[in-house]
């Protein structure tokens, strides 16, 4: 355990945890788009920016990559960071002008509109990452890939097209910060698209029981591909999650009572 | 390209995944483009996501995955060229290739593109072409160097 000043306050924290670990820890608030507790840290977002000093160089960090240390004095709302952070939200807003969260996000600090030049697209994606991240780290499938650089740089599929790796998850949908990665379930099937690109289309099989299309074959045939046997036989089960739940419910009840 | 030719140059890098980079550059070599097959195959010999290489490919200007001209020329509009007539000279290849900034054209034997540095301010405008590259050029030297080109390649 080390000592250190987070906002006035002292407080203990462990090593090895970063800024925004410990603020988040002892409920401060400090927003973030590009950062997610399932995965490693990337930095690049930029908008938990926190201003330090004592035993680090005075200064703007990266909270979300600084790690602690003992005697390190932490501001998180000090006037520098408040003003740097609307200057983050001006580009970001600039970048996706037309992203409901980001927009939330930033009114919530105060910024409500941008002096740069708005980029003339429906483009809600901020290049955060976290959708090509968790498809390669945690998921496995590595569909997502970043193309091109500067500012042509995007969250894309292999050659733009329709990509065979993808197995329709819909786990970027759910990570993205931003709603850049949409996903659509409609009649049986499954759509997984950003503005430019259709990552993913796959006709969803059917819960055995209730008869409501739950997941593509695709996902199905990987989660029993790189799991354990016990999870390989609920997969063989094809029900719904409602259903699984019910069924795993009624048979623990029976249990129970018998 | 053959997978046999993809294999060879595979192999002569021993199948390292840190030689990417040299063999895309020896497979654009032979083939001119880095195309959705010979992607896929050198990402399945070295055991890399197709996604990366995908990435990669697109992220440095010296890769393209579509079919550029044999000859590319390169003109340069840095800042030391642009001040020394690069417009100038970016126009007379324009309409003397008939194609805009980049394209191919039509017999697929040049390609234009605009860059921002060569490394030669001092002695700019430059062009190059291919692997050679002509300096200190105005509207009538351009001309002279693409008839002469154009008629090598002929």
């Amino acid at each position: 355990m080390i000592q250190m000043t987070l906002n006035d306050k002292e407080i203990e924290a462990s090593e090895n945890s970063t800024i925004l670990e410990v603020a988040r820890k002892n409920g401060i608030d400090i927003p973030t788009l590009c950062y997610h507790e399932a995965l490693e840290p990337f930095g690049v977002c930029r908008l938990c920016i926190v201003e330090v000093g004592g035993a680090l160089r005075k200064g703007i960090r990266i909270s979300c990559i600084q790690n602690v240390v003992d005697g390190l004095i932490v501001d998180t709302e000090s006037e520098r960071v408040k003003r740097n952070r609307r200057f983050l939200f001006e580009l970001l807003l600039a970048r996706s002008p037309d992203s409901k969260e980001l927009i939330d996000l930033a009114a919530k600090h105060g910024v409500f509109e941008s002096r740069f030049y708005e980029a003339d697209s429906d483009d809600n994606c901020v290049r955060c990452g976290l959708c090509v991240r968790v498809c390669r780290d945690k998921i496995g499938a590595y569909a997502l890939c970043f193309a091109h650089r500067g500012y042509d740089r995007m969250v894309t599929t292999d050659f733009e097209l329709l990509s065979e790796y993808c197995i329709g998850c819909g786990t970027c949908a759910q990570i993205c910060p931003t709603g850049a990665i949409k996903m659509k379930d409609e009649e049986g099937e499954r759509i997984i698209y950003t503005k430019s690109v259709v990552i993913g289309k796959f006709e969803l099989e059917t819960c055995g029981k209730c008869g409501m299309p739950y997941a593509s074959r695709k996902y199905l045939d990987f989660v029993k591909r790189n799991s354990d046997d016990a999870m390989a036989v609920s997969v063989e089960r094809n029900l719904c999650p409602t259903c699984a739940r019910r069924t795993g419910a009624i048979n623990l009840v029976g249990q129970m009572t018998l | 390209m053959e997978k046999e030719r993809i294999e060879k140059i595979v192999n002569k890098h021993r199948n390292e995944k840190s030689a990417i980079l040299a063999i895309l550059h020896e497979v654009q070599a032979e083939d001119n483009q880095l195309n959705a097959e010979s992607l896929k195959y050198i990402a399945l010999l070295l055991g890399v996501p197709y996604a990366n290489v995908f990435g990669l490919a697109t992220f440095y200007s010296a890769f393209n995955t579509e079919k550029r001209g044999k000859t590319l020329v390169r003109a340069c509009d840095g800042i030391s060229c642009h001040i020394n007539g690069a417009e100038e000279v970016i126009k007379v290849l324009k309409s003397k290739l008939n194609i805009e900034l980049g394209e191919t054209t039509w017999d697929e034997s040049f390609g234009l593109e605009k860059v921002r540095c060569l490394g030669l301010c001092s002695i700019s405008p430059n062009v190059s072409f291919n692997d050679k590259t002509y300096s200190n050029l105005n509207k009538e030297k351009i001309l002279e160097i693409l008839q002469k080109v154009t008629g090598d390649s002929k």
